[in-house]
């Protein structure tokens, strides 16, 4: 199917790439059918464009990759309404925000999209009493730049 | 909206699906419990609305902005 997209314009995607949130985002409860969109060159950065509203796009980031100590602990229910029941049917991503034009991007640690990646079924699920904030900072390049040095991203804190 | 009294070990039932009971009152804390369909997410408020906040800022996203750099960060590691 053809889907549009403000971000990317027509794209080509198959029915079997779109992942079904059946309660939508927090925020955004009509959307209910994503589709990832993998345009950069490392894997554990990629889009998340909503197939029925052209013009919203998250940005998804591997939060193992961004913090080797997260440890998520997806509820039982959550894992149950994913139909979930082993470790290695789950994708675990984190919402990344961009503040201020890219100075400051932020990572969401408290509420992690899970995706049960055989269903395709997913789900944004608050983890309670988690130790993570919900704007884990990735990059400061004011910080460093103040520093001298030359403006640089860093994945790393 | 419908305000309802309920005691402790009362309860109420919306939808025939979903059962709310008082469980415990205790000076300011009422303890409830929620009996509902494992499908239907259940959330305390103030915690739901700082997730709709911080997906709605990440959705904000300026079309015209060059993420591509953004994603060629994990590259670089």
């Amino acid at each position: 199917m053809i889907l549009k997209t403000l971000r990317f314009g027509e794209i080509e995607i198959a029915e079997e790439q779109i992942i079904h949130f059946a309660w939508g985002l927090p925020g955004f409860p009509e959307q209910r059918r994503f589709v990832p969109i993998h345009s950069g060159s490392g894997d554990s950065l990629f889009f998340l464009q909503a197939v029925d509203l052209p013009d919203l796009t998250f940005i998804l980031a591997d939060p193992f990759h961004l913090n080797g100590n997260y440890v998520a602990d997806i509820p039982e229910e959550d894992l149950e309404a994913l139909q979930i029941k082993m470790p290695e049917e789950a994708a675990v991503y984190v919402i990344l925000t961009v503040r201020q034009g890219g100075q400051e991007i932020t990572a969401n640690l408290v509420a992690p999209l899970v995706i049960n990646t055989a269903k395709k079924m997913g789900r944004q699920v608050i983890l309670f009493n988690s130790p993570y904030s919900a704007r884990f900072p990735l990059m400061a390049r004011q910080e460093n730049a103040a520093k001298g040095g030359k403006a640089h991203a860093g994945l790393n804190p | 909206m419908l305000a309802l009294t309920r005691k402790a070990g009362q309860s109420i039932i919306i939808g025939e699906i979903i059962e709310v009971t008082v469980v415990e009152v205790s000076g300011e804390h009422v303890k409830l419990a929620v009996k509902a369909p494992r499908e239907v997410p259940i959330h305390r408020k103030e915690i739901y609305e700082q997730i709709q906040a911080e997906n709605r800022a990440a959705a904000s996203l300026p079309v015209e902005m060059n993420v591509q750099e953004l994603l060629d960060l994990d590259k670089k590691k």
